[in-house]
């Protein structure tokens, strides 16, 4: 069998009678430790996503498949472009002073840069991320809302997407129509040219590719909110009902 | 084999629509519902592959199965070899037709999968059920995939690179390997044919 120049075996054992079945074993470990990570991760968990993430950007996958733990997420193909020759945001509704903005009037319009995290519903989150945009006292200021009008419209240019703050919740620290994210003009996976931030609510009511916000007087449910999502997206707050 | 080549288109088509979804940068190349939808196409048609596969051949499968799942008293010996025996089979203790390491690959890349079948199932009803979201599903479904990258990497390296054992990619393709390499790596299982063909 063997051939003369070959070492010998290190413990030839020709007809081997134990026979173990660790292939069953290495398949059902895995799979518990996968199951168990859920219930694990559900519990204790956040950071992990994040670690992972800069795990991968230290080892190099960064220049692969480069995240800063975001992922993307949009509900119809392709993406709203943003072409700043006809861009325009509407702000109207019951107001005493609509607005159609064009894109230098949004340039012009006082911003501030604020530092906020960032939770999915789905269970990622990006810590620190720094927003530059208009912040909601100034949009007030600027088109009036009568008193009656206690629901804010955000309407994306990715039709059907919407969705809706109350008039306490669009006045909540750190709220604001970001148009530049960590020191860069926002990218169009991230929703260029602006973005609702709102950091105390989950990422589906912050709409992306915004394009129009209207002061109503009575609520409507937002994209997701018509799909079983709650309306009132806080963080850490079960969101079923 | 067939399932083999079912479990690689498959596995290569989600990988590239999940770093799609996974990344801001490809976000733009294909786009979240078109990638979604064919990282679902994707994964049903490994589901419906493997099953037709396994009700068309069950004894072929019955027999890979029994193979990957039993490990002797020479595999465990191969096993506490440790990393060398990847590279050098040399004094490694007869192995059948497939060797320790294969079978725990295989065994294990199989638990993987079922994990992300059972995450991406909890993902996509998630998305249309609140009462099937849990905070850590993503990490998971996330953590799995990192690791049979890294699986799928080593196995593409062993079959496609290193000298030792890239003989055995030709059996992938044309169904069968040179005699001698066999006898030197696989020696139980060429015996074992001998056997059954006298």
């Amino acid at each position: 069998m063997m051939r003369a120049m070959e070492p010998p075996p290190e413990h030839p054992t020709p007809t081997p009678r134990s026979r173990i079945p660790l292939g069953r074993a290495a398949f059902l470990g895995t799979v518990a430790a996968g199951v168990g990570g859920i219930a694990l991760l559900s519990r204790f968990g956040g950071g992990v996503g994040s670690s992972l993430a800069s795990l991968g950007d230290n080892l190099g996958v960064a220049a692969i498949v480069p995240t800063g733990g975001w992922r993307i997420y949009n509900v119809q193909d392709p993406m709203p472009t943003f072409d700043p020759a006809t861009y325009s945001l509407t702000i109207d509704g019951n107001v005493e002073n609509p607005v159609t903005l064009t894109w230098s009037d949004v340039q012009a319009t006082e911003m501030v840069t604020e530092v906020s995290d960032f939770h999915c519903v789905t269970g990622w989150s990006v810590y620190d991320v720094r927003f530059r945009g208009i912040k909601a006292q100034t949009i007030l200021d600027l088109v009036k809302p009568r008193t009656e009008a206690q629901h804010v419209n955000f309407q994306s240019l990715e039709e059907p997407y919407f969705d809706q703050l109350t008039m306490k919740q669009f006045k909540l620290p750190n709220v604001m129509l970001a148009t530049e994210m960590d020191g860069k003009p926002l990218t169009r996976p991230h929703g260029a040219p602006m973005r609702l931030v709102i950091p105390q609510m989950y990422g589906y009511k912050g709409v992306k590719w915004l394009s129009k916000i209207t002061f109503e007087n009575e609520p409507t449910l937002g994209y997701w909110e018509t799909r079983g999502y709650d309306a009132d997206a806080w963080v850490g707050k079960d969101v079923s009902h | 084999m067939l399932a083999h080549l079912v479990v690689a288109i498959t596995f290569f088509a989600m990988l590239w629509t999940g770093a799609c979804l996974y990344s801001p940068a490809l976000a733009e190349v294909m786009n979240r519902p078109s990638a979604k939808y064919w990282h679902l196409v994707s994964a049903i048609a490994l589901g419906v592959g493997l099953l037709a596969i396994i009700i068309l051949r069950p004894r072929a499968i019955g027999q890979v199965v029994r193979e990957v799942d039993t490990f002797d008293e020479n595999d465990r010996l191969w096993l506490r070899g440790g990393t060398k025996r990847l590279f050098d089979h040399t004094g490694a203790p007869e192995q059948g037709w497939l060797n320790a390491g294969q079978k725990l690959f295989t065994s294990v890349t199989s638990g993987l999968m079922v994990v992300l079948t059972i995450t991406g199932l909890l993902l996509w009803l998630g998305e249309q059920n609140t009462t099937y979201r849990f905070a850590g599903t993503v990490d998971v479904h996330d953590l799995a995939t990192l690791l049979i990258i890294v699986l799928t990497c080593g196995h593409l390296y062993l079959s496609l690179i290193s000298p030792a054992t890239r003989a055995a990619t030709r059996g992938i393709v044309t169904g069968s390997v040179d005699r001698e390499w066999a006898k030197q790596n696989h020696a139980r299982w060429v015996r074992d044919m001998e056997q059954r063909n006298k």
